[in-house]
């Protein structure tokens, strides 16, 4: 009996002692936004958007804002979050963060490398936000505007992407532990999605704007930050950003190619294929001392519409058509990629890890300096675009429009 | 029945105990990750080198059935020798144990609690483990087999669930063997060759408990190489969702792999499910070393191990704690020190320095026997 | 048919040698012969029935004829016996010397109905359908008068183990009764029950039923060895007698299985298990029990097999939800509030919002209402008990989820645990997970998921180790074999599943030799 008592007691010790980890739902505040700017007096400034709950509930939503937000100058993050309780009564939870806005200036004159790590190694932050440089305005500004549809602006803006990727790609697919790789790699330079803010800021965070039918600001995507190390040098428009992605993984896109190449300027003539599966493959190779970089790209494809005047049913249209988007679609990437060796320098595509992969012996020699090579190596790229299918229709009823102008 | 309480094991307990046993704490720390891209291939060489050295370790059991470790060393050394060399295993055993139990605990703190006192784990996990060793090798054998579905379902599971979150990138695996063998094979001896395999040392104070004891290196050896070849898997799946890069970064990489599983939007942050496949297999691995230090003692004092388990155990609770200041600590003589002086003694000189004095022994001792029968 | 041949054919080859139990009743029967002689029919159909207490074998004359009548005294009526039979052998009534037996049926009992029985295969099939069997002496022929059957208390469905299909009979508080429900069912001389008194002061019968063919003759051994230790003043229920013999005290878990139902019993008596039946009570025990029997319905073995072995796992589903949901809802919600998808956690948030407790009082709180409103509503006179308490639970959990007390989420947890932890078939199991559920609250409360693992590992590592008569709690899945799955999780059809548990160590382990599976006849004209 004594020993159970004993037993007891020190069980009663921990219990009575325990919940030291533990906190209640009511006593968070659940973090979805962070918005780094440059400090005035310090070196950053953090602004983190948190949840509103009780405008999230669905038995009353009040006519409140969803979010509100908080901001505070230090110097690093962890600081600066764990003092935002001057201000915010609850706990702030970061384990739900779907958005970190970095100011480019930021980006440029201090690199992101200094926050980034205390990202990484906290184990609240999980690998599932997206990493986005906003340019022209304040990455404040960014976590503050509503959407009418989304009432989280964070969500709404990971969300957008998610769609966007799925339906059209223009999103580098980039988590923090990719870029932190692409940071350290040599074969390889980081990139990151970039923001605008379309419309007025300033009438974009009050809540009543959600009322409205057109927004007065939205955040749009616009294309990408190339990083050289860690710190921004430039970017890309959101055309080369589908480009970039052709190369790496590319679920799905939509292009439209002309009829035919040299088409009068006033009435240009386009048919849209979709690009339903695709693969890609880099291959790095020397020949002699000159870097030789190639894509090899194979999609399938459907056509979509068709302005041109062309017969559908027959297997000679869809060769043509096939030779055409080939050729489009080589021309778009080879510039993409000269463009980024000539403006840039710098190996946003991975080709230096190709290298590693396939020819080892060489990799260990020239990754050291791998961005000149890059920069001096030429470039092939070799589409191969497989039309499976047209729709529901074979022929356009184009096509059986009085030939007005063929005659002409 | 009412039969006196025999206290064996089946050689499926067998089989799961080393099962676990051996994935317990590679899911924690991971293995071979100086190998980078190679750590798989590192794997495998240590798993058919630790195969063979399993089947040594049975092959000196079956020279003297049904006698452990300690009543071997003994037989080998005599009674006074015998218990220096048998106190020297225990104090490894219990050393080992302390080691696994702190791995546990860091990981735990670092990850979930980071304000609950490392203490407070270390004492309920090794309470667990003290419970289930008070309650006999039978309820621990039984308790594997129980807990081996769900622990071999969810490893299976996490590489599926990567695989299908399409962050299983196997380019990550190339190039293969970039650098050569070298740095393979000086990984694999000693670091690999003793961490996940060579621990199964401490079998031989369990083997002898098993009720077919004749097939017992077939289903060891066997046991080693299916283990062998999930942590493979395990290795291939951190490689390929990490990188070589972040695998060896990061403290943790089958929890960080784990992190990256998201399927349909809502299968996401599964991370604690790989805890609890770790929380398992540690718990196993403690008991296991401890269940060996505790035979140990027993065999020294003549004292049954039941009355030792819970001091000893709160003991180990304290030690886990007490074993280094911080985690870098803890790491660094994880890879420089133990390997070096602790491992390769114990694991591999002791053995190898018993076989022949073992073998003549028994020889003489048969001989003295046939003699006698003969009469 | 080729994946069940390939199971199940090696299995067939080796138990060639063994026999099951209904051969060993033809064997042993119908070679014998029922003899002239009155005392060798008298020895064998004595050495038959040992260890039966109800069978009786009263010695008569009828005039100077020796002669006896034999039956089992829970099958029939006495009083008719008496008045049928008895009453008119009396010695007034004096009657001629008779030739055969077709006379002595004419004398004494031309109204009873009967029946010859020129075999002692068929005097025995006779004596345990609840005739009364006259063997005279010196005739070659038995004479079996069918006696009505014994006045008893109506039987009722069973009122905590429903059943869909299947049988709708339960056990009453008569043991007589009792007794003749499983002889009933199982009609066969090796079917043994064994009289003991327990109880110092109420000497309440306790009779012990087993097939002395299948059962395993240490188990009986150590059940007869509990019951004769059994020393107390008196026994009211066989709720008595569990907690008595039980192998320990200490454990929320059942260690022996009772129901209400015969059918159940007799399942239970087939696979080699001992079942206890007290008088005055209608709950019948059977030990030793496992942990999966408390999971098996026999309607189970009534539905089709895929119908039953999906409800089975339904049935080990909801014993988890009904154990580490409110707990699971406490960790996450307060201590891995970044393992919830970001929407369900924000919906959760708004839900708790202005809620003045901590999600532990809350849950606790809840639960507790729940458990009150459930004794509540199994004591309140029946007419208004179930009404009120469903009534009561709507009300109060809505009046307090609307005066902001408690969140609508945990309103459904709570809801959802309780209709989880009444699928289990026997009623004791059910509530062994009430009582764990407030400790794994407590448990995550502190520990959060790390402390829900704990708890569960301690409790299996306690499962393991619990013993029914010495038996593990956990066969079949710890100690594992493979060749035991065939009934556990699922049920295989039941012309697969041949064999008697093996962790039973059934004397006749096979439960039939033959391997017969159903299909259609061979098509004619067409195929080969």
């Amino acid at each position: 009996m004594k020993k159970r008592l004993l037993l007891l007691l020190c069980a009663a010790t921990v219990i009575l002692t325990g919940c030291w980890d533990s906190i209640e739902l009511n006593d968070i505040a659940i973090v979805t936004g962070m918005a780094i700017d440059p400090g005035k007096d310090k070196k950053y400034q953090l602004t983190v958007g948190y949840v509103n709950p009780a405008q999230y509930s669905k038995q009353n939503p009040a006519q409140g804002a969803p979010v509100s937000i908080m901001t505070l100058e230090g110097n690093s993050l962890p600081e600066i979050s764990a003092k935002m309780n001057v201000g915010v009564s609850r706990r702030l939870i970061f384990s739900h963060t779907r958005a970190l806005y970095i100011n480019e200036t930021v980006a440029k004159d201090n690199g992101v490398s200094h926050f980034l790590d205390s990202l990484e190694r906290s184990p609240q932050f999980r690998n599932d936000f997206n990493i986005l440089i906003t340019k022209n305005h304040t990455a404040r500004d960014f976590a503050m505007i509503n959407d009418p549809v989304e009432r989280v602006p964070s969500l709404k803006v990971q969300k957008s992407i998610k769609t966007l990727l799925k339906s059209w790609g223009g999103d580098p697919r980039v988590r923090l532990t990719d870029f932190i790789d692409a940071i350290i790699a040599e074969g390889r330079s980081p990139v990151a999605s970039t923001v605008v803010i379309e419309g007025d800021p300033k009438k974009g965070q009050n809540a009543e704007s959600n009322m409205e039918v057109k927004a007065p600001a939205k955040i749009m995507l616009d294309g990408l930050a190339v990083f050289k190390k860690d710190k921004l040098i430039g970017y890309l428009s959101l055309d080369d950003t589908r480009n970039y992605l052709w190369t790496q993984k590319l679920e799905s896109t939509m292009i439209s190619i002309p009829c035919e190449e040299d088409q009068d300027d006033e009435n240009p003539l386009y048919f849209d294929i979709v690009i339903t599966n695709n693969k890609s493959e880099m291959r790095t190779e020397y020949k002699g001392n000159q870097p030789q970089l190639k894509v090899n790209i194979f999609s399938e494809a459907s056509i979509n519409s068709m302005q041109c005047q062309k017969d559908l049913s027959k297997i000679a249209t869809f060769t043509e058509l096939e030779k055409k988007s080939d050729k489009q679609i080589k021309n778009m990437i080879t510039e993409t990629i000269e463009k980024v060796q000539k403006d840039y320098g710098v190996d946003i595509f991975g080709f230096g890890e190709a290298l590693n992969r396939q020819h080892y012996k060489k990799a260990k020699k020239v990754l050291p300096y791998w961005n000149e090579e890059f920069a001096r190596a030429d470039v092939e790229v070799d589409v191969r675009i497989a039309l499976r299918r047209s729709g529901t229709r074979s022929k356009s009823f184009i096509s059986d429009l009085p030939k007005k102008d063929a005659e002409d | 029945m009412s039969k006196k309480l025999v206290e064996n094991i089946s050689l499926w307990q067998l089989a799961v105990l080393m099962f676990t046993f051996e994935i317990g704490s590679v899911a924690v720390v991971g293995v071979g990750t100086d190998t980078k891209q190679d750590a798989w291939i590192a794997v495998g060489v240590a798993t058919v080198l630790g195969a063979g050295l399993v089947w040594f370790y049975v092959y000196l059991l079956q020279q003297l059935p049904g006698r452990n470790l300690f009543e071997m060393i003994t037989f080998c050394f005599g009674k006074w020798l015998g218990k220096i060399i048998g106190l020297l295993y225990v104090y490894y055993f219990l050393y080992i144990s302390a080691r696994v139990l702190r791995d546990f605990c860091e990981l735990i703190t670092s990850v979930i609690f980071e304000s609950t006192p490392i203490e407070v784990i270390s004492i309920t996990m090794v309470g667990i483990c003290a419970y289930m060793l008070y309650l006999g090798l039978e309820v621990f054998g039984r308790t594997g087999e129980v807990f081996i579905p769900y622990v071999f379902t969810f490893i299976i599971l996490i590489g599926l669930a990567i695989l299908f979150s399409g962050e299983f990138e196997l380019k990550n695996l190339l190039p293969i063997l970039g650098d050569g063998f070298g740095p393979i094979l000086k990984h694999v001896f000693p670091r690999l060759l003793t961490f996940p395999f060579g621990e199964l040392v401490t079998f031989m104070v369990i083997i002898p408990y098993v009720s077919h004891f004749a097939k017992a290196a077939k289903v060891s050896v066997f046991t080693v190489l299916v283990s062998g070849f999930i942590i493979i898997y395990g290795t291939l799946i951190e490689i390929a969702s990490l990188g070589a890069r972040q695998m060896e970064r990061t403290v943790f990489p089958l929890l960080s792999a784990a992190r990256e599983i998201s399927l349909l939007e809502f299968i996401e942050r599964v991370d604690l499910i790989i805890v609890f496949v770790v929380m398992f297999g540690i718990i196993t691995k403690v008991s296991v070393f401890l269940y060996g230090g505790l035979k140990g003692l027993e065999h020294i004092m003549n004292v049954p191990y039941r009355y030792m388990v819970f001091p000893i155990s709160m003991i180990i609770g304290y030690i886990a704690i007490q074993i280094s200041a911080n985690n870098a600590e803890h790491i660094e003589e994880g890879i420089r020190f133990i390997p070096l002086y602790m491992h390769i003694p114990f694991q591999i000189i002791f053995p190898i320095l018993m076989a022949p004095l073992l073998i003549w022994k028994v020889k003489k001792q048969k001989r003295r026997s046939d003699a006698n029968g003969s009469r | 048919m080729g994946l069940a041949d390939f199971l199940f054919n090696r299995r067939k080859h080796k138990n060639n040698n063994k026999i099951t139990a209904e051969e060993l009743f033809q064997q042993e029967n119908i070679s014998k012969k029922y003899y002239k002689s009155l005392e060798k029919n008298k020895k064998q159909i004595q050495e038959l029935f040992q260890h039966s207490f109800d069978f009786t074998i009263d010695p008569i004359k009828l005039g100077d004829t020796d002669a006896c009548v034999c039956y089992l005294g829970t099958m029939l009526s006495k009083d008719t016996l008496t008045n049928k039979v008895l009453n008119s052998l009396h010695p007034h009534n004096d009657h001629p010397r008779h030739k055969d037996i077709s006379s002595i049926r004419d004398n004494y009992f031309p109204t009873v109905s009967y029946e010859y029985a020129d075999t002692f295969h068929k005097v025995v099939w006779n004596v345990l359908n609840g005739y009364a069997v006259i063997m005279v002496d010196g005739q070659g022929k038995a004479l079996s008068l069918e006696i009505g059957n014994v006045e008893k208390r109506a039987i009722t469905e069973p009122s905590t183990q429903t059943i869909i299909r299947g049988p709708k009979e339960a056990f009453t508080e008569d043991i007589n009764t009792n007794i003749s429900l499983i002889r009933k069912r199982i009609r066969n001389p090796h079917l043994k029950f064994e009289s003991f008194y327990v109880g110092r002061d109420t000497k309440t019968q306790l009779v012990i039923g087993y097939m002395s063919s299948i059962t395993n003759a240490d188990i009986l051994e150590e059940v007869k060895k509990r019951i004769e230790k059994i020393d107390i003043g008196g026994v009211l229920d066989s709720g008595n007698i569990e907690e008595l013999i039980s192998d320990k005290s200490f454990t929320p878990f059942p260690l022996i299985f009772n129901t209400e139902r015969p059918d159940s019993i007799c399942g239970h008596i087939m696979e080699g298990k001992v079942a206890l039946i007290l008088d005055g009570s209608p709950f019948v025990l059977t030990v030793p029990s496992v942990l999966t029997d408390f999971f098996e319905s026999s309607e189970d073995y009534y539905q089709p097999f895929l119908m039953s072995s999906f409800i089975r796992l339904i049935r080990y589903i909801s014993f988890m939800i009904a154990l580490v949901l409110p707990s699971l809802y406490v960790a996450l919600s307060t201590f891995h509030q970044e393992l919830m998808p970001t929407q369900l956690l924000l919906s959760i948030q708004a839900q708790r919002e202005g809620v003045p407790f901590p999600a532990v009082i809350e849950i606790f709180v809840m639960e507790l209402t729940f458990e009150i409103m459930r004794e509540a509503g199994v004591r309140m006179p029946r007419a208004v008990g179930q009404t009120v308490s469903i009534v009561g639970a709507l009300v109060i959990g809505q009046a307090a989820v609307e005066a902001g007390l408690v969140s609508n989420v945990l309103v459904i947890i709570v809801a959802f645990t309780a209709i989880a932890s009444f699928v289990s078939p026997i009623y004791n199991f059910s509530i062994s997970t009430r009582l764990l559920r407030f400790i794994l609250i407590l448990f995550s409360a502190i520990f959060g998921l790390y402390g829900v693992l704990l708890f569960l590992i301690v409790m299996v590592i306690h499962l393991v180790s619990l013993r029914s008569i010495g038996i593990p709690y956990l066969a079949a899945v710890a100690p594992f074999d493979i060749k035991e799955q065939d009934d556990i999780f699922v049920r295989f059809p039941i012309w697969a599943n041949r064999k008697r548990p093996s962790y039973l160590y059934p004397e006749s382990p096979m439960k039939k030799k033959g391997k017969h599976i159903p299909s259609p006849p061979p098509a004619k004209g067409g195929g080969k």
